[in-house]
């Protein structure tokens, strides 16, 4: 069981924002807001796989946001996250037509989040297609240009993770699958417009 | 040139996104097996149960407060009082001892009508304890436990209740139900 850290606001966002392992603060989240956001789904129309998975994409839409400097911090980071989470749910419930009027006008009348953070959430969806479209390169690729990008590992340690001869070829291989990525993006206008979309917040 | 840059910095910011979701999927999976209690499959299984449990126990316990403050002499009394047609026994060929426990029943019903219990259930226990007064008897077992109840002395009726419940020969035995004995308990512990 990992140790959970005691969080201040500033101190969970400084760590976001400039620590390098999200483990901590991740840890501290769960166990501090998962229950009674969970609780909020379970209450309105979810159900406990629908709970975990709008939690996950609560707290990654907060991590992002964090990290882009998006977070104004006009509002203690638990309001945020409710907020969020609210509003995600209302989204996912409108997708499946199952948006109850009276919930919409509770999480309406509920909800103090910026505009970004609801272009932000608005966004779901072509966020949720770039994600697929980075899968169907394959597992090599994702896994050298995360480790590049991501990680922003150098092309030595990536070399010792995966198995190839040497720099070069790792080199070689990252630059093959940077072309096919870029290929694919100018053939396909619609999906760099989605790409687009979905990676600019302002 | 210029779209190929603005493709690079696409797919960097898509891979910073993509691997940012990659971690927080695998943080994700840790931390669900702590908050769910070591992701017990007996505890998910057990949750709706639990929540079917609680909302029964409300259910009873709300269910058993109405109870408690609806269940008063009165109330009970309402709900296990017949209504009795007075017989007239009077002719040539009458018993005189019979017309007499007739006449006296009567009256301890009508007292009973009226309110005046003592009265009542002093006729009654009268009626009871003649050992010649055959059905007359049974009818007073019944207005007698009835008088008892109303007279918030839930116990005594109880008792009676008791006795025409275990004997199916008895005119009143289909009167008294379970349910009315449990009543007649319940109010019985209630005036304790």
């Amino acid at each position: 069981m990992p140790l959970i850290p005691d969080y201040s606001d500033e101190a969970l966002l400084r760590e976001i924002r400039t620590g390098t392992q999200l483990d901590r603060p991740l840890n501290f989240m769960y166990s501090r807001f998962f229950r009674p956001l969970a609780q909020h789904i379970e209450q309105n129309n979810g159900n406990s796989q629908d709970a975990e998975d709008i939690f996950q994409e609560t707290i990654l839409t907060f991590i992002e946001l964090v990290k882009q400097d998006k977070f104004r911090g006009e509002s203690s980071v638990k309001t945020f996250l409710f907020s969020v989470n609210r509003n995600i749910w209302m989204n996912e419930l409108k997708k499946r037509g199952r948006l109850s009027r009276h919930y919409a006008n509770f999480a309406i009348g509920q909800d103090n989040s910026d505009p970004t953070v609801e272009k932000f959430i608005s966004k779901r969806e072509a966020r949720r297609q770039v994600m697929e479209f980075i899968q169907q390169l394959g597992p090599t690729c994702e896994e050298i240009l995360l480790s590049f990008y991501y990680e922003k590992l150098s092309m030595a340690e990536i070399l010792s993770r995966l198995k190839y001869q040497n720099e070069q070829v790792v080199r070689n291989r990252k630059a093959k699958c940077m072309k096919t990525l870029e290929q694919k993006l100018a053939a396909d206008p619609q999906t760099a417009r989605t790409f687009k979309e979905a990676l600019q917040y302002e | 040139m210029n779209n190929e840059t603005n493709h690079e910095d696409l797919i960097k910011a898509a891979m910073g996104s993509y691997g940012l979701k990659q971690e927080v999927a695998r943080l994700h999976k840790e931390n669900m097996k702590v908050v769910e209690g070591a992701s017990s499959p007996v505890i998910r299984m057990m949750r709706p149960m639990m929540r079917i449990a609680a909302s029964l126990l409300i259910l009873i316990i709300a269910g058993s407060v109405y109870f408690y403050f609806n269940s008063t002499s009165e109330q009970l009394f309402d709900d296990a009082f017949i209504s009795y047609s007075p017989v007239t026994t009077r002719g040539e060929n009458a018993d005189r001892s019979i017309d007499s426990r007739t006449t006296l029943f009567n009256r301890a019903y009508e007292y009973l009508q009226k309110q005046e219990l003592d009265s009542s259930i002093a006729i009654l226990q009268r009626i009871r304890n003649d050992a010649g007064a055959g059905s007359i008897a049974e009818n007073a077992d019944y207005y007698l436990a009835l008088a008892y109840l109303r007279n918030h002395q839930a116990a005594k009726a109880l008792t009676i209740f008791k006795k025409i419940a275990g004997d199916v020969d008895h005119p009143y035995y289909k009167e008294v139900s379970s349910w009315l004995l449990w009543k007649v308990r319940f109010l019985a512990w209630k005036q304790e």
